[in-house]
């Protein structure tokens, strides 16, 4: 999915996981989003984790806990402790607790921050982690996005679908909703329709005469104009086989047929909602110069820093000086790759691409986040344990997913299944019956 | 309403939670998928007549869709049903579950009518 959020607000919240996790050295900490806030009518979204235990299997997220925290008389501030939760993990963790903390933005949103901690926690910790899970959340929440849509002309909706039918009962469903829809009946005319005028998602069926779903969405990812449109696939297909194709052309989701109206809904607002979250986000430039934010970028052209470039980087990203932050985080990039601190280069990477997003330099962050996955694949095959490989590989396979390139994550996704499949075996023989051993 | 192994010929339930009241809206969204519904059958006999695997799956794959969009469940089935043997390179299964879809049509064609009775 080449332009799939590259340094949006989920690349940030989950940056700020993973720095939560390395401070405190926190076995795991999980954002999870549920949109609406309803166990019935929402969707559970993971939207950042970060662990100390690369490779080491967590469970998901139960109902239970989740109606728990829901349930929470003051969701602002309660903490939902469980510290018999550990026996979810399938790897056993040392004794701690399990921290639920529940934030709402109104009656739109509902983050659920799920940290585990590696022993028991004192009053000023628990506060300090509300604190720092609240700046997760801040990050993916936008009071400004949940007002926008709670107003009229929610979103334009594209519908491509050759059955009359079924764009009637779409158009229905949606127009209903305030969505404003336009519908199409092949993939050519859903991608020449989007090209001419702004949408904020497109619902393509597989299946169509003239140009199917997967070939417009491609067409429609690969265009400049229209590439930042989220594409949902409706399909009749419900081989997992063609889910992953699908995913592989560019949707961002697929909805098998026929679709009951609540999640179509679901899936259609929280779609939007991230649009509009990422492009909230996007159209708030730090630089404060709109020369800053289109001005082109290119890898090699920075200045030397001295002194620690992943500090300096840090405080330059901080204060919002985004093309600072970009020139050290890719000078320490470069030197830890020289050095083959390999984690080291591809976190620096990650950063630089994040910065480079920001600049709305996707041509940049993409190659960035490439660069990122190169160096996740340097530290695979110099790792020296199995687990450690198949996490860095995964990690690269989840860098050439973000930076579009297909053919590298298949490749990386195949080496991790390689190596699952080695662990899977790496199991003692089973007993022989005494009886025929005998034998 | 059922088939004779219990996969509902017409459920309507989805439809009316979608257009609420609006039964003239169900109404005509059920005649338009009927008349598609006579293009489709002509489509998936002559691919089977010219043992086109291509259109018969295309075929079935629309039909499913189609009836699957009204609550025509017992037609969606069978339609898919016909993919899969398509989908498989299986004469034999195509031609047993196209037989199958055609009654099934007829049946969905009677609920249809007697759903259009009882708003009269």
């Amino acid at each position: 999915m080449a332009d799939t959020l590259p340094a949006g607000p989920l690349e940030i919240a989950d940056q700020l996981a993973r720095d939560l996790v390395a401070e405190f050295e926190l076995p795991l900490v999980r954002v999870w989003l549920l949109e609406p806030p309803d166990l019935e009518r929402g969707i559970l979204a993971l939207a950042a984790t970060a662990t100390l235990q690369p490779g080491a299997a967590f469970g998901g997220m139960t109902e239970v806990n989740v109606a728990r925290v829901l349930g929470a008389q003051n969701p602002a501030t309660e903490m939902i402790t469980t510290p018999d939760d550990s026996v979810r993990f399938s790897k056993p963790l040392p004794a701690g607790s399990f921290l639920g903390l529940p934030i709402v933005d109104g009656d739109q949103r509902f983050a659920f921050v799920e940290i585990y901690t590696p022993g028991a926690l004192g009053l000023a910790l628990a506060t300090e982690l509300s604190k720092r899970a609240n700046e997760i959340v801040g990050t993916l929440f936008s009071a400004s996005v949940c007002k926008e849509l709670d107003g009229p002309g929610l979103g334009r909706i594209l519908v491509a679908d050759d059955d009359p039918g079924i764009r009637a009962v779409v158009r229905r469903l949606l127009t209903a909703k305030g969505f404003e829809v336009v519908d199409v009946s092949n993939g050519l005319l859903a991608y020449e329709r989007a090209r001419e005028e702004p949408f904020d998602l497109i619902l393509i069926d597989w299946m169509m005469p003239v140009m199917d779903g997967p070939t417009a969405t491609a067409k429609i990812k690969a265009d400049p104009r229209t590439r930042r449109v989220p594409v949902v696939m409706l399909t009749s297909q419900s081989r997992i086989d063609d889910k992953v194709i699908a995913l592989e052309w560019g949707a961002q989701d697929f909805i098998t047929k026929p679709f009951s109206s609540r999640e179509l809904l679901a899936r259609v607002e929280q779609h939007l909602r991230w649009r509009k979250l990422l492009t909230a986000d996007l159209a708030d430039p730090r630089d404060g110069s709109a020369d800053s934010v289109t001005a082109p970028l290119e890898l090699g052209h920075f200045e030397p820093a001295t002194g620690d470039a992943w500090t300096k980087g840090m405080e330059a990203s901080q204060l919002g000086k985004t093309r600072e932050a970009l020139a050290l985080f890719m000078q320490e990039a470069e030197q830890c790759d020289r050095d083959k601190q390999y984690p080291r280069a591809a976190l620096a990477y990650r950063s630089a691409s994040i910065e480079a997003g920001r600049l709305h330099n996707l041509d940049l962050a993409n190659k960035v986040t490439r660069l990122a996955g190169k160096m996740y694949l340097c530290w695979a095959e110099s790792a020296t344990d199995s687990t450690g490989a198949q996490e860095a590989y995964l990690c690269a396979a989840r860098s050439f997913m973000a930076a579009g390139n297909l053919k590298l994550t298949k490749k990386s996704v195949d080496l991790a299944s390689s190596i699952a499949s080695v662990l899977a075996d790496d199991r003692p023989p089973p007993l022989t019956p005494l009886a025929k051993r005998r034998v | 309403m059922s088939s004779n192994d219990d996969t509902p010929i017409l459920a309507i339930s989805r439809l009316q939670e979608i257009f609420e009241d609006d039964t003239a809206g169900i109404a005509d969204l059920l005649d338009g998928a009927m008349r598609t519904a006579t293009d489709w059958e002509a489509a998936l006999g002559n691919a089977l007549a010219h043992r086109a695997f291509d259109d018969v799956l295309w075929g079935a794959h629309a039909i499913m869709g189609s009836a699957a969009n009204i609550g025509g469940n017992e037609v969606a089935a069978i339609a898919g049903r016909i993919e899969s043997a398509a989908r498989a390179k299986n004469w034999a299964g195509v031609e047993l579950a196209i037989n199958d879809l055609s009654q099934a049509y007829e049946r969905l064609r009677t609920s249809v009518r007697a759903y259009r009775a009882s708003l009269a």
